[in-house]
């Protein structure tokens, strides 16, 4: 069996497999909310979406309005969300995001240590989306549901 | 140049430590990152690779970047890289553009890049300048061969890219670069290739390359497996120029054609994460085909068809912010289709091991504070086929350890 028929047959499962999987589970209870700037024309989103647009690679909420993400640094807040929604650690979203700005391909997102000025952003900045620890006084933003 | 480099990044370095801790500087709009490394190299005396220690080691090993960015408005921005690296032999600290380009994004799938743009090799080639970025010292050679560093990393010309989501089948990732590769004739990858075709007959040395028009490719499926993603990438490219051959009879000079020949690259990638432990493995296919003609009749014309083969498995975990481990195996065979090396030993040319290369690795990667990182390595190979320089003397089996410690912001 060559190199290269074991690698078409990984991929012929993988692609089974992941059809077969399907969604993953849509309840995450969690210790954080995800906010936006009240212009974002979203309610929702679903997991995959929030991952894409953590990863930097959906950039636009429809064909106008760009997003902009920002990221807060507090510590277990950060994990507990990279780890629940965008499948990384916070040592391997930093290095994800470190390759995106050492090859020219992104700016990094700004990044808050106070909570309350992640929000005072996201109130101010079109298109801009983030998340806080759930309790969080959020009055000037919308949170966006996990769907 | 190269110490206005090193007085850049130095100083950009020292003002980021100046402040808390942040991921970039920010001057006026324009966001700047840099690292600075330094290593120690020691091999097996007579295995020169890739930095002639002698046995007793080398700090001749560094690499130094700084890097500017700007957003020119929605979508829109521009950027830069200035780069240089030691190897002894080659690199020498030149200052080079690493990369430079304006990128406009569309939309979620459609982008356009036009400069000089990093090729999406495998896992690990866009970033591979960055030690910080990385759980290794030396990634799996034959993909990442450290000769190449100077020539086969980026493209002049355009790309365009996009993010495509299949629902519940994950994301497909694109990038389509064409262009000219800008191979430098001085530098590690002229070395390799002239090496490559030199003969008994005569040896070459590179005096002038140029490229074709190229191709990079790289399509990346993030699966809806949880942490599992795929990727085919490749590059396609013909590069020519002229060569001075010295005739290994009479020791004359003679001027010389050279190509090298209508080269595909090919790399299959698999990548699982699971939590702090990632899995991954690489298999690459080369096929390309070398020639020379000489000014002097009385040298035969070279001509040589090349089937490359290389794979790796590689596992990282991160025990915890400060400490985290790695290892991988690796192989490359010359000639895929006669892998025990006997293609040109049976011309009493080589010997067998002179075809292959086997590395087993392990590092150690310590972050004892935000933006230093420090690494430990040992390789055990066996096989000679990636050493370029002293390739006559190399021992079958033999060890590389290396050390190095990055500084980034």
């Amino acid at each position: 069996m060559t190199i290269r028929k074991v690698y078409i047959d990984t991929i012929r499962t993988l692609l089974i497999l992941g059809l077969v999987l399907g969604f993953e589970s849509t309840v995450i209870a969690a210790d954080f909310v995800v906010i936006a700037n009240k212009g974002v024309p979203v309610n929702s989103l679903s997991k995959a979406e929030i991952q894409a647009i953590f990863l930097g690679e959906k950039v636009k909420w429809d064909y106008k309005h760009r997003i902009k993400i920002a990221i807060p640094e507090q510590g277990d807040l950060l994990k507990d969300f990279l780890t629940t929604v965008v499948g990384k650690t916070p040592s391997q979203f930093d290095t994800h995001w470190s390759k995106l700005a050492f090859t020219g391909r992104a700016m990094l997102p700004p990044s808050f240590s106070d909570m309350a000025k992640l929000v005072e952003f996201i109130a101010s900045q079109q298109g801009a989306v983030s998340f806080v620890p759930a309790g969080q006084q959020v009055n000037s933003v919308n949170i966006i549901s996990i769907k | 140049m190269n110490k206005l480099l090193t007085t850049l990044v130095g100083l950009a370095a020292g003002l980021a430590f100046s402040t808390t801790p942040v991921h970039a500087m920010d001057l006026g709009g324009v966001e700047i990152h840099g690292f600075i490394s330094q290593g120690f190299i020691q091999t097996t005396k007579e295995n020169t690779f890739p930095v002639s220690n002698s046995g007793q080691g080398s700090f001749n090993f560094n690499d130094f970047g700084i890097n500017f960015s700007k957003e020119l408005g929605e979508g829109l921005h521009v950027g830069m890289q200035l780069f240089a690296f030691d190897r002894g032999t080659y690199g020498k600290d030149k200052v080079t553009l690493d990369w430079a380009y304006g990128d406009y994004r569309l939309n979620d799938w459609l982008g356009f890049r036009a400069g000089k743009v990093k090729i999406p090799l495998g896992l690990y080639n866009e970033a591979r300048d960055n030690d910080a970025l990385r759980t290794f010292i030396f990634l799996p050679q034959q993909a990442y061969f450290d000769y190449e560093r100077d020539s086969l990393v980026a493209i002049l010309g355009g790309s365009v890219y996009g993010s495509v989501p299949l629902g519940s089948a994950g994301t497909i990732n694109y990038q389509i670069e064409v262009g000219a590769v800008p191979a430098v004739a001085d530098g590690g990858f002229a070395t390799e290739i002239g090496s490559m075709m030199s003969t008994t007959s005569a040896s070459l040395q590179i005096t002038d390359i140029s490229s074709k028009t190229s191709v990079a490719h790289s399509l990346e499926w993030r699966t809806p497996v949880p942490g599992l993603r795929t990727l085919f990438t490749g590059l396609h490219t013909t590069l020519s120029g002229k060569g001075v051959a010295t005739a290994e009879d009479d020791g004359r000079t003679v001027d010389a054609d050279w190509k090298y020949d209508s080269l595909h690259r090919y790399m299959f990638s698999l990548e699982y994460t699971y939590k702090d432990l990632v899995l991954s493995s690489e298999y690459e296919l080369d096929d390309y085909t070398l020639r020379v003609n000489y000014a002097d009749p009385q040298l035969q014309p070279f001509n040589s068809k090349q089937a490359t083969d290389a794979w790796s498995i590689m596992a990282t975990y991160r025990f915890n912010d400060w400490f985290e481990v790695g290892s991988f195996y690796h192989e490359v065979y010359a000639d895929r289709h006669h892998r025990d090396g006997s293609t040109f030993a049976n011309f009493g040319l080589f010997a067998p091991y002179n075809m292959w290369w086997k590395d087993a690795a392990l590092t150690l990667r310590f972050d004892p504070i935000r933006n230093v990182v420090v690494k430990i390595e040992g390789h055990k190979i066996n096989g000679t086929y990636e050493i370029i320089e002293n390739f006559d003397g190399a021992k079958k089996d033999w060890y590389l350890f290396a050390t190095k410690a990055t500084f980034t912001f």
